[in-house]
């Protein structure tokens, strides 16, 4: 009889060599910056440099390998204790490519926010995805993006579901307001001056909560305006960026400010610092959207559904202290 | 005989370039109203609450006075220095003013958001300047060199420190210092005059007093000396007064270029190279351009651009005009 031993070897070889590339695929994305990259899927070891609220939501902390150094100062991520062994690999504008490189990654998700940076990793010999959404609509495709590259596409389907509900519950409480009761909406940013214009994901949320941008005639995500238009728009609310140095107070006692209907009826109010490249965009839309038209959104509790969002999306509770 | 016509125009150009920027920004305001609300003030007339008043009392009448107090201690202080230095490429930042200044709102912004940006900037560009001039007292005597010298270092070092503040700190955080680097009077309040106003004025004063002798310093030191000038302590007081009065401007405008080199040289050009005449007429000048340069910064288009780049885009070219015209002249040679 022959022996048979050696072939069931071989066989077992091939299939320990085989059966794992029988899963995998390689697919062609093209980036933000128009990069063609191929990605073997489904991505095992990824370094995110942008997006990293995305990890929670996606629950793939076991894949990531690296992250940006400004993620240790985020408010969400600093709940997860996975992040404390995560090592930090530089940021978006400045990456520790030796750090990148030994941590061997099989991807690096970044911001376009320095293309030299992202080709530089490139020709390394990392394989970088740069992504800057720039409204609503392009954060759910990258977040699709996210779940084909991580092959989480139901994940991905459950916490669109989630953001969905919220900002399908806040167009449906605005949609009955009728076009003479919109009120101006404006958002600041680093500087009082410095007023969001007609893109952006700021853009597209002033006009999901049903506002009006004052400032739509600037065609740019942002810039720095002569405070007498402000005064000229005269806006009803005004919310500010969370990471700027002044806060409300500081509008609502400057006399140049007085004469905005908002300075006057106190309409004014500052956002947590929170990302808007996250799977937390409908929360601030949803406290946004209840400071505009407080009329609009009574016996809704934001906290209650913060708070569900939370722990669908990331599987802790909402807390509010960041909220104005 | 027409140099001393001149004299008045550019003694009163900035009470008629301010006086027309009044009348211009983005929230129309009738000529009638804005005379008005002016008169009202002056007169002490009641007209009630309205927007407008707002407007021209809070909003532009103090940009046009901060711009005009941060002109005229911006040329003063290149007078000044270009004497001092003997120098025509002089500007008032050779001392490490603009780098120090730069250190402290890169620091305020990053590291201590308490604290007024003003402030700091105010307090290190003093810094860099005790620096530059204690660098260059170790040689012995503080001579033009020297200072010089020690001025292109210190601003080497304090730029190297903001590039490391630049590095360390968020993006979010990077653009408010790019923003405060590129000079901007945006902001511009009364709170913000009273407090450019005192220290622009305590270092204006001695520059203008004390113009005369720089007619004797511009001559050379042996015959400042032989004219019964103390080379040395003129020279500590007329730095110690130009950078108060560019520490101060600077801290609640920014840095703001060519304004120091450029106006003294047109008023050279005009009037000749007597202190005695082109200091006041340099500050007056200095004012009146400041101002314009402002008022196009806030009008031009929905952006309030940042106004050290229309004064580079509306100075160096006539500037350069000028230069081919007379250049010589502008030395007494």
């Amino acid at each position: 009889m022959m022996n048979k031993r050696p072939l069931f070897i071989v066989i077992y070889f091939l299939l320990m060599v085989v059966a794992p590339g029988a899963g995998a695929t390689t697919i062609t994305i093209r980036d933000e910056l128009s990069r063609e990259v191929e990605v073997s899927l489904p991505v095992k070891r990824v370094v995110f440099i942008s997006l990293y609220e995305f990890i929670p939501a996606l629950q793939i902390w076991e894949r990531v390998v690296g992250i940006n150094r400004w993620a240790f100062d985020n408010t969400l991520l600093k709940r997860f204790a996975e992040l404390k062994r995560m090592p930090p690999v530089g940021t978006g504008g400045e990456v520790n490519i030796e750090a990148l490189l030994a941590l061997r990654p099989d991807l690096v998700i970044t911001w376009t926010y320095k293309p030299e940076v992202v080709d530089f990793m490139a020709r390394k010999g990392l394989r970088v995805i740069s992504v800057y959404p720039e409204s609503i609509e392009e954060l759910y495709e990258v977040l699709e993006l996210c779940g084909r590259l991580f092959k989480k596409e139901g994940r991905v389907r459950k916490v669109r579901s989630y953001m969905d509900r919220l900002f399908d519950l806040i167009k449906f409480r605005v949609s009955g307001i009728p076009a003479e009761k919109r009120r101006k909406v404006l958002w600041l940013w680093g500087k009082p001056t410095t007023v969001t214009g007609c893109m952006g994901v700021q853009s597209d949320i002033i006009k999901l909560i049903g506002g009006i941008n004052p400032a739509e005639c600037i065609q740019a995500k942002y810039s720095d305006v002569s405070i007498e238009w402000i005064v000229a728009w005269d806006p009803d609310v005004i919310f500010i960026w969370g990471n700027a140095r002044y806060g409300s107070h500081d509008l609502i006692g400057n006399s140049q400010w007085a004469t905005i209907k908002a300075i006057k009826e106190g309409r004014v109010y500052k956002a947590p610092s929170w990302s808007n490249w996250s799977p937390r965009l409908p929360i601030l839309a949803l406290w946004m959207a209840k400071k505009t038209y407080p009329e609009a959104f009574s016996g809704i509790s934001f906290t209650q559904l913060a708070d569900d969002l939370y722990v669908k999306c990331f599987g802790i509770p909402f807390e509010g202290r960041e909220f104005d | 005989m027409g140099r001393i016509a001149v004299v008045p125009v550019i003694l009163l150009s900035p009470l008629f370039v301010g006086g027309i920027a009044l009348f211009l920004g983005a929230y129309h305001v009738s000529s009638p109203l804005v005379a008005k609300i002016m008169l009202s003030k002056i007169l002490f007339m009641d007209i009630g609450d309205i927007p407008e008043k707002s407007i021209i009392l809070n909003i532009r009448l103090p940009r046009i006075i901060l711009s005009a107090l941060v002109g005229m201690a911006l040329s003063a202080s290149g007078v000044t220095l270009q004497g001092i230095f003997r120098n025509p490429l002089v500007d008032p930042f050779i001392l490490g003013l603009s780098a120090g200044a730069a250190f402290g709102c890169a620091i305020c912004v990053a590291f201590v958001p308490e604290v007024p940006i003003q402030i700091a900037a105010f307090a290190f560009s003093l810094i860099a300047t005790f620096i530059t001039y204690t660098i260059a007292r170790s040689q012995g005597e503080v001579s033009r060199l020297p200072l010089v010298l020690s001025g292109v270092v210190v601003s080497a070092f304090f730029t190297a420190l903001v590039s490391i503040v630049k590095f360390l700190v968020d993006p979010h955080k990077l653009v408010s210092i790019v923003y405060w680097l590129m000079g901007s009077f945006s902001l511009s309040d009364w709170h913000s005059v009273s407090v450019a106003a005192v220290g622009i004025t305590l270092g204006c004063l001695p520059l203008f007093l004390m113009r005369w002798r720089l007619n004797a310093m511009s001559m050379g030191e042996e015959e400042a000396r032989a004219l019964g000038v103390s080379v040395e302590r003129d020279r500590l007081i007329f730095i110690t007064a130009a950078a108060l009065a560019v520490g101060a401007a600077v801290s609640v405008s920014g840095i703001i270029g060519w304004v120091g080199l450029m106006v003294p040289h047109l008023v050279r050009m005009t009037v000749g190279p007597d202190h005695r005449r082109l200091m006041p007429l340099s500050m007056a000048a200095g004012a009146a351009f400041m101002i314009f340069a402002d008022t196009l910064a806030r009008n031009c288009t929905t952006f309030d651009i940042p106004v050290g780049i229309i004064t580079a885009i509306t100075g160096a070219p006539f500037f350069i005009y000028l230069m081919k015209k007379g250049a010589r002249e502008s030395w007494g040679r």
